[in-house]
């Protein structure tokens, strides 16, 4: 249940849709609450009651680093297609995150599928981590989508123009 | 309550639609739901119209996870697809604001339009970028 009147005050002492969010979770609001809650109380269309709850663009943020934290990063190889990893930070050196306590998951259409971490990283870049979501996604699809293009070679050798 | 099976009521569960909304979410009502992230709960929105689940994300906050979470999403997805024996799913991303984001959707044969949206979740219109996969068996 919103306690709206708690709300109104705060908007009225000045305090932002951000603001008003996160009183609202501290509350027990839930997300949905909170979305209809900041669009009836500051008249927000659903991009700027979105911006407000997740305090920006979702999509535009780097993951957050730090020790005791968990960051993922995704890779491709020859064995498992595209997978995924998860791990936690130990610690935080010269540039570097040293992770551990892996999972991996393999990206399959049915879903992930957690899989032997073996051939993990221990330690990572931090350099690695400044990439968005966005940039993380279209990484993945561009990397994809130049894997489903025929090579040249492949184009010439089934219209029969590769000379052994 | 509407009659549903196990399955299908585990579907609906496992995307996070509560149990009073199932009976919207049959007649083709967009029905809010809270779909569990490593952090903030994801805002979703479903449906099932004729034969086929609508499926939205309309709001994520996770930092860092936001690949694993779009992966559990669809896959939540394709299993509501797959337990109410459609034959088409609709995975949409709802007013994607970002451009390297929109790009990518609509690179990827993705097409925006433009929906109301009921009150439960205050009204106005709202732009979608969907997508309709066959669900295999």
């Amino acid at each position: 249940m919103i306690i709206l009147d708690k709300y109104q005050k705060l908007k009225a002492i000045g305090k932002t849709p951000r603001d008003v969010y996160l009183a609202a979770k501290a509350d027990g609001v839930s997300e949905v609450d909170a979305l209809c809650l900041l669009r009836g109380l500051f008249g927000l269309t659903i991009v700027e009651a979105k911006e407000s709850m997740v305090g920006g663009d979702a999509f535009a943020k780097a993951q957050p680093v730090e020790v005791g934290g968990t960051v993922y990063w995704e890779g491709a190889d020859t064995i498992d297609g595209l997978w995924m990893m998860e791990a936690r930070i130990k610690r935080i050196e010269a540039g570097f995150a040293y992770v551990g306590d892996h999972k991996k998951y393999l990206v399959h259409p049915e879903g992930l599928v957690e899989t032997a971490a073996t051939g993990a990283l221990l330690r990572i870049p931090l350099k690695y981590f400044e990439k968005s979501l966005a940039e993380q996604l279209q990484e993945s699809t561009d990397f994809w989508g130049q894997l489903a293009l025929p090579s040249k070679s492949a184009t010439a050798e089934r219209a029969g123009t590769v000379k052994a | 309550m509407p009659r549903l099976s196990q399955a299908q009521q585990q579907a609906l569960e496992s995307l996070g639609v509560d149990r009073k909304n199932y009976g919207a979410f049959l007649t083709g009502i967009l029905v809010p739901f809270e779909f569990p992230t490593e952090r903030s709960p994801a805002i979703g929105l479903a449906c099932r119209d004729g034969n086929r689940i609508k499926s939205r994300l309309l709001l994520l906050n996770d930092p860092g996870g936001g690949l694993k979470t779009l992966s559990q999403f669809r896959t939540a997805s394709r299993a509501l697809a797959k337990a109410f024996d459609v034959s088409e799913l609709e995975l949409f991303g709802a007013a994607v604001t970002n451009p390297k984001v929109r790009q990518m959707l609509l690179r990827n044969l993705f097409a925006v339009q433009t929906i109301s949206l009921q009150a439960q979740l205050g009204g106005g219109e709202l732009e979608i970028i969907s997508r309709v996969f066959q669900v295999g068996a």
